[in-house]
């Protein structure tokens, strides 16, 4: 059987995203999510013509590219929005930009970088003794001590507060490299 | 593809139920593209700041609304039951009926009276699978049809506890449109609504109902 030609092949879209999580979130785990969450959302008939691909995943980064269908981007989205959760961990998928080539897309939405940065120093949020784990941009996440929060946090199957560097005391942040 | 704007009405802080401070919410919020309201009963400077109510009947409510109405940019009353639905609606004081379930016409003809906006909680929806999604997209459904009717605002929120649960502009209008929100109908509930609402000038208390 011959390809079919190009002009009566489907046309694509991609869509650049980031995963935002207190978690590493593996490609696997990250597919298995948005292809649930799909499936379930639209059923097998229209799931089918999602044409969905998870093209690229950069586990460190947490940045995304993913493919599906023009003609079902709308769905495509909305599908993502409504991604919450894998294997007990929480996550968010946030869309960076859609583009009809994948040059483009990187060219206008891949390339700035995300670093996070791994930290550990203790320190004290509104007189509350904190653990500074992550650094990125000017925010700050950190593991709680106090018990009600961190309950709060195992429900939402979180593991982080999420403050910012000038509410967190005691601490220079030039010393730990941030 | 028109301008798509969000005001986010309901969020919650480490302050009340959440697990960001506030501060930290609005950054993420202005990395999102979208303004955000914070529910924690605390009034903030930086931020629009509304209050919960609660309350047993229209005494007490009309108490707790003379004292929060000064204080907050906006208010909402938490629903659930038909009574509490209805309560809710009565007073033209309160800006958002929250978590109301399938509202019934009377609660809708008196939503429309009073200008009471009815909220569409995202975290609902993020959070369930299934048949639970199911039930709250029906919900929904019956909410939208009902307001189509009778006229009044419905209003979507994120309902977030953190910034995961926050979504932007574009992911949100999207999903109101799979639910079935016409394009201009999203843009109300998005931005219109909310944006009325923070502007809104308060007439003094008056029941109806």
């Amino acid at each position: 059987m011959g390809k079919i030609p190009k002009s009566m092949r489907e046309k694509k879209r991609y869509i650049a995203f980031k995963v935002r999580s207190d978690f590493k979130i593996k490609k696997e785990e990250l597919s298995m999510a948005i292809w649930g969450n799909a499936l379930s959302m639209l059923g097998e008939m229209k799931a089918s013509k999602l044409n969905y691909w998870l093209i690229e995943y950069d586990e460190e980064k947490m940045l995304g590219i993913l493919t599906c269908s023009h003609r079902m981007l709308s769905e495509m989205l909305a599908c993502l929005a409504l991604v919450s959760n894998v294997n007990n961990k929480m996550l968010s998928i946030v869309t960076l930009g859609v583009s009809g080539t994948l040059k483009a897309l990187r060219r206008k939405f891949l390339k700035k970088d995300y670093p996070i940065r791994e930290v550990s120093f203790k320190a004290k949020f509104r007189e509350r003794d904190i653990k500074v784990v992550r650094s990125y941009n000017n925010f700050i996440d950190a593991e709680i001590s106090e018990q009600e929060i961190s309950e709060r946090l195992g429900n939402m199957n979180m593991r982080y507060i999420g403050l910012i560097k000038e509410e967190i005391e005691d601490a220079t942040f030039s010393e730990h490299g941030i | 593809m028109p301008r798509i704007r969000f005001i986010d009405l309901r969020t919650h802080s480490i302050n009340s139920i959440g697990v960001d401070s506030p501060k930290r919410l609005i950054e993420e919020a202005k990395l999102l593209g979208i303004k955000i309201g914070i529910c924690d009963g605390i009034k903030y400077s930086s931020v629009a700041s509304g209050i919960i109510l609660e309350a047993r009947n229209k005494r007490e409510l009309r108490r707790k609304v003379s004292k929060a109405k000064s204080e907050y940019d906006y208010i909402l009353f938490d629903g659930g039951d038909e009574k509490k639905n209805r309560l809710g609606v009565s007073l033209r004081e309160i800006d958002i009926l929250i978590n109301t379930g399938a509202i019934d016409t009377y609660t809708a003809r008196l939503a429309a009276k009073n200008e009471v906006a009815i909220e569409i909680s995202l975290r609902d929806l993020i959070h369930t699978f299934r048949g639970s999604r199911v039930k709250i997209i029906r919900v929904i459904d019956n909410n939208l049809m009902l307001s189509r009717k009778y006229g009044f605002s419905i209003i979507v929120t994120s309902g977030a506890r953190s910034r995961y649960e926050l979504r932007n502009a574009r992911e949100t209008f999207e999903v109101l449109k799979y639910l079935g929100f016409k394009e201009e109908e999203a843009l109300s509930a998005m931005f219109k609504t909310p944006e009325s609402i923070l502007k809104r000038e308060k007439e003094e208390v008056k029941i109806i109902g």
